[in-house]
């Protein structure tokens, strides 16, 4: 990389970069630096460190191959693959390095699955701005990404990841091609999880909302015209991915570090366009249905690893909560203690010794809500068992306590009041039987365009999807009407 | 209730005919399966094909329209009516495309107006400056539309010089230890509110990459964090020159934003109609401004047409031009060196010396004006009328 020549009178003169073509030689010198680093001082957690940036690194160069293998034309074209490494001998030496490295170490690694798809979109995108560029076309590919019902059914996301409160979108990085144009899907074209990885970066979202709730979910913007995003994309990373190349050429011993990396930087980066608007609706396939129960299901078991969550935080910060409180003095525990014959306690601080002890042997969450809802309901009816004198083991039934309720606090309701009362519950029973609509995110892109015609394609896909969603509207309503007849005739 | 219901269907089945009858009409082979029992009623893809397809070989401009260009009069590029490209496909009620020429630049006008409200005159060129010396940034915002367009406005903004780095308008977030990278970036993240913002900005990673080059714009709360590399930061900060035109352009921009019918508050109203006329000339101004400025660091290269042959040598065993550094700085820093010791000797004349006295009677003199009779007169005398004037109002 770096020359030391000798002029005439023979001292050394100090190193001077070739710029023939490149930028960034400060990065090959970074990157040489940090390859003679890791020779003079071999650190563990240096080297388990580059040792993961090397198989990221040769993962690129293999799907790289595979990739440009599909496509021979393009290897041709791009004066990238020409000067990096080689001879073609080299290379395949590589490739079958990278094979094994994967099979061991990098299986199931997701960052690093992300991140070879966004550098697999960018070399792909990168190449094929180069070579595929017609004039007659004012755009090369356009994709539809979604998830499938199949898909979700299959793989449902996973509820542990994925926010804590009830309308909390789900994640998932199932993501599926749904519709592509040209439909015949020449070898350059960009397949869709590498462009997954561009238009949802974070994965898709899915949410549940009830279908009452539709018009404040479009307010808010979770579905309808409100939600849509849109993205640009443009993508030069040639240089990039020929760092990455030199890199894995030093750090596996292809090439001497003295090796000049001005070779490679005979390239000329180009750059490639395009835009993404995406868009979050109803699921409106068959499945919809099944699909809500299985989000639905992912809801509740989400639901209860939060209140498991919470309980266990409780527990935690218990001990410090106890012994810090003046509550539980030994005074304060005799006191309580007296009350409980009264039936006047159903705190914790006043908890009896056997429910102390069913509390701390570890019966199960189970069955500490069912103390819980048990406590409440002796709590509600706890002034007529002290008043009775009956016995304080036996807890009334849950009907019996509320009318015992009723009966002590019989408060006066005009009947307007139960009229709005009943049309409420009505209303909330009638919602509730409507049922909920599963929103998702869909992805319209276009890639390959230029940079100038970007608003005139977004304005183009912009109108595209206005159309299919009042064709979707008008079906939908069609539809409905249609079976709400048929109900009626049956 | 079931004649409601009939007298809805019947409207909505009409509607649907016609629908069906024009798809139909545009094309026989396709049509809506959905209405024949189905119990789908999403768009039928066949249709879709059929837009696109269309739109693939239609939707482009003329070289005419293309050659749209604004005055380079700034009058007339206010006051001269915008011509308009349309289009209308007359497909399966797909509405018609129309945009005003030029076409509204996305990255060059809505993401530069993005960037230069948020981290200001003074923060653009900061900026611009450690991009011309291969630092990476990471463009944070809560609006894809904003971050993407942000990002891809600084790549035009180097303009003439070309990022020949990585480039990902979204990174995603499981992907934040990538700021790391010894490659220079420019890059994308969305954040989903200001605790998502906090975490990143305090991520170990994010700090760690911070002390190797890494700067951050926040689009969030409009600020740009510099890099904390050491000499980089500091020196950025002692040879900053301000751009007074830059400053005035901004507050113009500033009071077009304001304006509610202004397109750069909304960017899919942006992309339908475009920024109006005099948002689109200050920031043509800008970006000229911006170029020009950026220009000067290699005025020696522009000089002449084959000025950059002064800077390098042939090399014949690479068959190549290479470029040295040296030759192109060294004569920077002697003119430099010369215009110092110019300037020392300068300082020691009698000439220079009667200037800097010039200017300490010119003081003085002011500072007598100012405490005199008339100076006191005068201030009574506004201090009057203002507080009679705020009064009356």
């Amino acid at each position: 990389m770096s020359h030391k020549k000798n002029n005439s009178d023979g001292a050394k003169q100090p190193p001077r970069m070739t710029y023939s073509l490149g930028q960034g030689n400060r990065h090959h010198q970074k990157l040489l630096k940090m390859m003679d680093n890791s020779c003079a001082e071999p650190n563990q957690a240096d080297n388990d460190k580059k040792d993961n940036l090397r198989m990221t690194m040769m993962r690129v160069v293999k799907q790289h191959e595979r990739w440009s293998k599909s496509s021979t034309d393009l290897s041709t074209s791009s004066s990238t693959r020409n000067t990096n490494l080689g001879t073609g001998k080299r290379r395949e030496s590589q490739a079958s390095i990278g094979a094994d490295t994967i099979g061991s170490n990098m299986l199931g690694d997701e960052n690093l699955d992300a991140f070879l798809r966004l550098q697999l979109m960018h070399l792909s995108v990168s190449t094929k701005g180069q070579s595929e560029l017609t004039k007659d076309r004012a755009f090369q590919q356009f994709s539809l990404l979604s998830v499938r019902a199949s898909s979700l059914l299959n793989e449902p996301p996973d509820y542990s990841r994925n926010g804590s409160r009830f309308l909390d979108p789900f994640v998932t990085k199932r993501i599926d091609l749904i519709d592509q144009f040209p439909k015949d899907s020449s070898e350059s074209d960009i397949d869709g999880e590498a462009l997954a990885a561009f238009c949802f970066p974070n994965g898709l979202r899915i949410r549940i909302v009830p279908r009452c709730a539709a018009d404040g979910a479009r307010r808010k913007g979770w579905l309808g015209e409100q939600g849509d995003m849109y993205q640009l994309q443009g993508v030069s990373t040639i240089a990039f991915f020929l760092y990455v190349c030199c890199a894995i050429a030093i750090f596996t011993n292809f090439l001497p570090s003295s090796t000049p990396l001005s070779k490679f930087t005979d390239v000329a980066g180009s750059l490639s366009h395009g835009i993404a608007i995406t868009v979050r609706e109803e699921l409106t396939d068959s499945d919809a249905s099944k699909i809500s129960s299985v989000i639905e299901l992912q809801r509740e078991r989400r639901k209860a690893a939060v209140m498991i969550a919470r309980w266990y935080r409780i527990q935690f910060n218990r001990p410090k909560r106890v012994f810090s409180s003046r509550a539980f003095s030994s005074r304060s525990i005799k006191r309580s203690n007296s009350t409980t014959g009264r039936g006047l306690s159903f705190n914790r601080k006043s908890i009896t010794e056997d429910q102390k002890v069913s509390r701390n042997s570890g019966i199960g969450i189970r069955a500490a809500v069912d103390k819980m809802y048990r406590s409440r309901f002796k709590s509600s009816s706890m002034g007529d068992l002290a008043f009775d004198g009956s016995d304080t083991s036996e807890h009334p039934s849950e009907v019996d306590s509320i009318d015992d309720d009723d009966d002590e606090y019989d408060v006066p309701v005009s009947a307007q009041a139960r009229r709005m009362g009943i049309a409420a519950y009505q209303a909330m029973v009638d919602s509730d039987k409507e049922g909920d609509i599963c929103i998702v995110e869909r992805s319209y892109i276009i890639i390959g365009t230029r940079l100038v015609d970007q608003s005139l394609f977004f304005c183009a896909l912009q109108n595209l999807i206005d159309m299919e969603r009042k064709v979707s509207v008008l079906t939908f309503k069609c539809y409905s009407v249609c079976r709400s007849l048929f109900r009626l005739n049956d | 209730m079931i004649e409601l219901l009939l007298c809805f269907f019947q409207i909505n089945v009409k509607a649907t005919k016609i629908k069906r009858q024009t798809l139909l009409a545009e094309n026989p082979n396709t049509g809506i399966e959905q209405l024949n029992g189905g119990t789908s009623y999403s768009f039928d893809p066949e249709n879709r094909s059929a837009v696109l397809s269309t739109l693939q070989s239609k939707l482009s401009l003329s070289l005419s329209q293309r050659r749209v260009a604004y005055p380079r009069n700034e009058v007339s590029h206010v006051q001269n009516p915008q011509r308009r490209f349309v289009m209308d496909l007359k497909v399966m009620g797909f509405n018609s495309v129309s945009l005003p020429l030029p076409l509204p630049e996305v990255s060059g006008q809505y993401g530069l107006a993005t960037l230069f409200l948020g981290i200001k005159d003074s923060g653009l060129v900061i900026l611009l400056k450690l991009l011309l010396l291969e630092r990476s940034v990471l463009v944070v915002g809560e609006k894809s539309e904003a971050v993407t367009a942000c990002a891809t406005a600084l790549l035009e903004l180097l303009d003439p010089y070309k990022w020949a780095s990585a480039f990902m308008p979204l990174l995603p977030r499981e992907m934040l230890d990538f700021v790391s990278s010894p490659v220079p970036f420019i890059a994308g993240m969305l954040v989903d509110g200001k605790q998502d913002l906090h975490s990143i900005i305090h991520d170990h990673a994010v700090k760690d990459a911070m002390l190797h080059g890494l700067s951050i714009v926040n689009l969030v709360s409009g600020k740009l964090i510099v890099t904390r590399e050491q000499g980089t930061s500091d020196m950025l900060r002692r040879s900053f020159q301000t751009i007074p035109e830059l400053a005035l352009y901004q507050k113009r921009l500033d009071s077009y934003y304001r304006d509610p019918s202004s397109n750069l508050r909304c960017f899919k109203s942006f992309f339908r109609h475009g920024a109006t006329l005099r948002e689109s000339l200050t920031l043509k101004k800008v970006k000229a401004l911006i170029k020009k400025h950026l220009s000067q660091f290699t005025m020696g290269l522009n000089d002449k047409p084959d000025a950059w042959q002064q800077y390098g040598e042939f090399n014949k065993h690479t068959g190549a031009f290479d470029f040295s550094p040296d030759k192109f700085i060294q004569p920077l820093k002697d003119r430099m060196i010369f215009q110092i010791q110019f300037q020392e000797m300068m300082t020691h004349t009698q000439l220079f010396v009667g200037y800097v006295e010039e200017l300490q009677k010119a003081h003085e003199k002011r500072s007598n004006l100012l405490s005199g009779h008339a100076a006191q007169f005068i201030a009574r005398w506004v201090e009057l009328h203002w507080t009679n004037y705020m009064r009356s109002k």
